[in-house]
């Protein structure tokens, strides 16, 4: 190797390229994985969602109408196209009664049409109105407390509406407000909540709301109260697109997923762990992608592997014959190549490995505030010894695997020609 | 004993193939010295080549110490390489980027010796040349690197010694010295020594003398030597 230097030098700069490239994408990803992971866990709430899958759904063109009321609807539910049966309350009602299931509530789709501030002449847009979580959602607080009980007067405000005002949060917590309705004959109904508290903007993951959205969250009893206000005497009263089912613990899922089939086998059951593993899915395709053009890179040195060491081997055709004149036996010869062509994958591995490194440690230290500020995590890149021995081994064995050919050559070659060799 | 059966050296196939040896045979007895003399093109190198387990022969058989050299496994033939018989190369073949020292505890590096020092100097030391040890072998004469290669050739204190005109390269004086190196060990340590060379007055000191022409023998003398 020492020979030619510059030759050498340039294939392990090649394989340190390929080596850098793949390591740092692995980082990437494992960052990227453990955002999502952090981001989600704060969303993990035993939910399931259910809906009902219709049982003509291989019917070909548009329903037929139907005077009395849809019974089906094509929707798109989490990014997926289906077509559903509206559930009714008695089938709602009925998972309730199924063992390890806290709480059942549906899908009350409702709208406000202003909020107001008490002592305040102006009234607001809502833009979104949330149910209450059962996830923590203390880490969100800009003030006040999330309630662990919500009684039906209790309402969250987001940040924007503190903005807005120009109240300062804290003073907000204990504020009445009012938010106005449209019951079914279109007359406006108000209703009065009292602040818990505000959420902070939205960051990272979460739903696309923008940081100036009007946002209010208020408890499931409540949402199901003004949906009663809103829908009373409509047709499509008490017909919902989806059920929510509260588990007692995550254990319980696939016993009450169980249950819930045995009552209709058409229901369809989500939780956010399909969602989570849907996620996890795309990440490591991107993740196996992006290796895969790495392996390109890589494949590519290995060719500078086999050709350094072919160049090598003919360069010293001569030492190569003196040393099998002196007894040395072909499997030492084939050795030393090989052992030659490892060392050259294992120089560019740690080259590539290291500079990675020191990639991961700039941007992780420049950019962290900004990653914590967009909700990412504190780190871009997250390089494990797992990446690093995964990355070192396969290199080791690529350039072994190179390294064959030209080790062969050396070992078939006839004494007494190579010693003649000019 | 060396013992050489009807040993025949085809190179090359067809109407285009050449024979540089035509059914040599001889047998030598085990101390003895031997000259193997001819013009160039005769079979010298190749006859020499086939003795020393380096170049394979079309027909016929080599045997050594009661065994056929070229029926043996690959690996008990590297072993007779660097065991069994040490050779001198006209042209040296030193890795001229490494110290003297190295150059010489080659053979026993191959062999896995882990004190292979002690040794080389015991041999530099046989060939007068103990302090160019640390020297790099392209900076040395002539004369000194064929006595480099004397070196690399006896350390492993071979049965056979083998020398392709050893002196072809050096100057009167330099020569002589290499002569009195060969015959001493041939002499002390009872080591085979077989020569090949041009030089008229190296030949006359050897008692076992054969002379070879297109591949065959055309001449031979000596009392250990039996054709």
């Amino acid at each position: 190797m020492r020979r030619n230097k510059s030759r050498t030098v340039l294939t392990v700069l090649a394989l340190s390229i390929g080596a850098f490239t793949l390591v740092l994408t692995l980082g990437l990803s494992n960052a990227l994985r453990t955002s999502v992971n952090s981001q989600l866990s704060l969303a993990t709430n035993n939910e399931l969602t259910v809906t009902l899958t219709a049982e003509n759904k291989n019917q070909t063109g548009v329903a037929e109408y139907n005077p009395k009321g849809t019974t089906t609807k094509a929707t798109e539910f989490r990014g997926e196209s289906m077509t559903i049966q509206f559930l009714s309350k008695e089938q709602i009602d009925a998972f309730a009664r199924i063992f390890g299931v806290r709480r059942v509530w549906p899908n009350n789709n409702i709208s406000a049409e202003y909020l107001q501030l008490e002592g305040n002449a102006k009234k607001y847009v809502v833009d979104n109105i949330n149910e209450q979580s059962y996830s923590d959602q203390a880490k969100n607080m800009l003030a006040g407390t999330y309630p662990a009980n919500w009684s039906e007067s209790d309402i969250i405000l987001s940040q924007s509406y503190a903005d807005t005002l120009g109240v300062a949060p804290s003073d907000l917590v204990g504020k009445t407000v009012t938010l106005g309705f449209l019951d079914a004959k279109a007359k406006n109904v108000e209703q009065k909540f009292t602040i818990a508290g505000v959420l902070k903007k939205p960051t990272g993951f979460g739903p696309d709301q923008s940081g100036t959205a009007g946002i209010i969250t208020i408890s499931i009893d409540s949402m199901a109260k003004i949906y009663e206000t809103e829908f009373a005497g409509t047709r499509d009263f008490n017909q919902f697109t989806y059920a929510n089912v509260l588990l007692q613990s995550a254990d319980n899922e696939t016993s009450v997923r169980s249950a819930i089939t045995a009552l209709n086998k058409n229901y369809s059951i989500s939780s956010l762990s399909d969602i989570v593993s849907r996620i996890k899915t795309v990440l490591n395709t991107v993740t196996y992608a992006l290796a895969g053009f790495s392996g390109i890179a890589l494949l590519a040195a290995a060719f500078g592997i086999i050709n350094t060491q072919l160049m090598s081997v003919f360069e010293r055709t001569k030492e190569i014959g003196l040393l099998k004149a002196l007894g040395m036996p072909n499997k030492k010869i084939r050795n030393l190549f090989s052992v030659e062509a490892i060392l050259i994958g294992l120089f560019g591995a740690s080259v590539g490995i290291i500079f990675a490194f020191g990639v991961e440690i700039f941007v992780n230290t420049v950019f962290r505030q900004r990653l914590i500020d967009i909700g990412f995590g504190s780190h871009a890149i997250l390089i494990s010894l797992t990446n690093v021995l995964i990355v070192a081994a396969g290199l080791g064995l690529l350039s072994f695997i190179a390294g064959v050919f030209p080790a062969r050559k050396a070992q078939k070659l006839d004494p007494i020609q190579a010693l003649r060799e000019e | 004993m060396i013992e050489v059966n009807k040993v025949s050296k085809i190179y090359g196939q067809g109407p285009a193939s050449f024979k540089a040896l035509n059914e040599v045979s001889f047998k030598l007895q085990k101390g003895a010295n031997l000259v193997i003399l001819g013009k160039s093109g005769s079979g010298k190198s190749t006859l020499m080549h086939t003795l020393a387990g380096l170049d394979r022969p079309t027909f016929g058989s080599i045997i050594i110490n009661d065994k056929d050299l070229w029926s043996r496994k690959q690996k008990d033939i590297d072993a007779y390489r660097n065991q069994t018989v040490g050779f001198v190369f006209q042209d040296f073949y030193l890795q001229n980027e490494e110290t003297v020292l190295e150059n010489v505890m080659v053979p026993l590096e191959i062999r896995g010796v882990a004190d292979r020092k002690p040794k080389a100097y015991e041999a530099l030391t046989r060939l007068e040349i103990k302090d160019k040890a640390n020297n790099l072998t392209r900076n040395l004469s002539g004369g000194e690197k064929q006595r480099v290669c004397l070196a690399r050739a006896i350390i492993g204190q071979p049965e056979i010694l083998f020398a392709d005109e050893p002196t072809g390269n050096l100057d009167s004086k330099t020569s002589e010295k290499v002569e009195e190196i060969l015959f001493k060990l041939n002499n002390e340590l009872g080591t085979t020594l077989v020569v090949v060379t041009h030089n008229e007055d190296l030949a006359k000191r050897f008692a076992n003398k054969i002379i070879l022409k297109d591949g065959q023998i055309i001449a031979h003398e000596g009392r250990e030597l039996t054709v």
